[in-house]
Formats: structure tokens, sequence, C-alpha cells
């Protein structure tokens, strides 16, 4: 999702829940990013799911997080 | 692999996928797919657990078979028991 831009006033005194909405509604990053914070981008929903073997030998049950390490870099399984 | 090695794969594969889904829905609180699938593979579970139970003894300390020592009776991973 596009960063739809920074906004300096944001309230600290949010409950969690509002927080996180706030920050990550459906989109993968937060609406209003700082600067020189790191962010993860949120997890779409209903990402593609292996199946239960697959997923013990990947140590993952999501596609999108099965990120082989090659030694040099970092990779997607096709 | 004997029967056990492989009745013992079979549960932690369906743990590993019950466990890994149910983290992702603790931030997907609406996805009924996946919760759907957890269930799933919950209900494979639970009969490979209790078929374990029956014929090797408790998998875990707190499994409800009335004998506490019984979980420490073998074999340890490291014990190799060959099928034949």
């Amino acid at each position: 999702m596009v960063v739809q831009g920074l906004n300096k006033e944001r309230s600290l005194n949010l409950k969690l829940n509002d927080l996180i909405n706030d920050h990550y509604g459906l989109s993968m990053l937060p609406e209003k990013p700082v600067y020189a914070m790191a962010y993860v981008p949120f997890q779409a929903e209903q990402p593609k799911l292996y199946s239960p073997d697959q997923g013990l030998v990947a140590g993952t049950m999501f596609q999108k997080l099965d990120k082989p390490f090659f030694g040099s870099q970092c990779g997607e399984k096709s | 692999m004997t029967k056990r090695e492989t009745l013992l794969k079979k549960i932690s594969t369906y743990q590993f996928a019950v466990l890994d889904l149910q983290m992702y829905l603790d931030t997907h609180q609406n996805d009924a797919e996946t919760l759907e699938k957890v269930e799933k593979y919950q209900s494979l579970l639970r009969p490979l657990v209790e078929e374990y139970e029956m014929k090797y003894g408790p998998l875990t300390k707190s499994a409800n078979d009335g004998n506490n020592w019984a979980w420490i009776k073998g074999p340890w991973p490291w014990e190799s028991e060959e099928d034949c």
C-alpha cells in the first residue's frame, strides 16, 4: 500500500487496539509512518498456505514467508 | 522409520500447522477460512494423539493417563529403535 503522507501530530496515548488499527488498518504499512522507525509490512489476509507436510519442512505454513537462505542472499520460493 | 516414529511425525506435522496458523490468527481475527483450517487440523490431530498415547504412552507430562511417571518411560528422542 502506498504511504499516505506524514503526520507530526500523533497521540501516544491510544490503546493498543486503536494503535494497531490506526497504524495498520488493512494496509501493509501504517498510514502515518514516522521518521527513524522501522516497520514490518502487515501480512495480507488469506495468504496462500502450504499443506501441513510442506509446512513442517519449510518451517512456515505461509508460502510468502518461506524465505530460504542461500548463503549470500535471501530468496523467495517460486 | 518405525511405526511409532511415523505416527509421531504425523502428530508433529499437524501440531506445527495448528501452532503456526494460530499465531497468524492472533493478528488476523476475521480470517474465517484460516480458522476453519485450524479446526480441521485440530480434529485430525486429536485422534492421532489418542492413538499414540494408547499405544506408546503419554506424549506430555500432563497427558491424562493416571500414571504420573509413565511419561518418562522411553524411548527418548535419542534412543534409536529399529523396526524389524
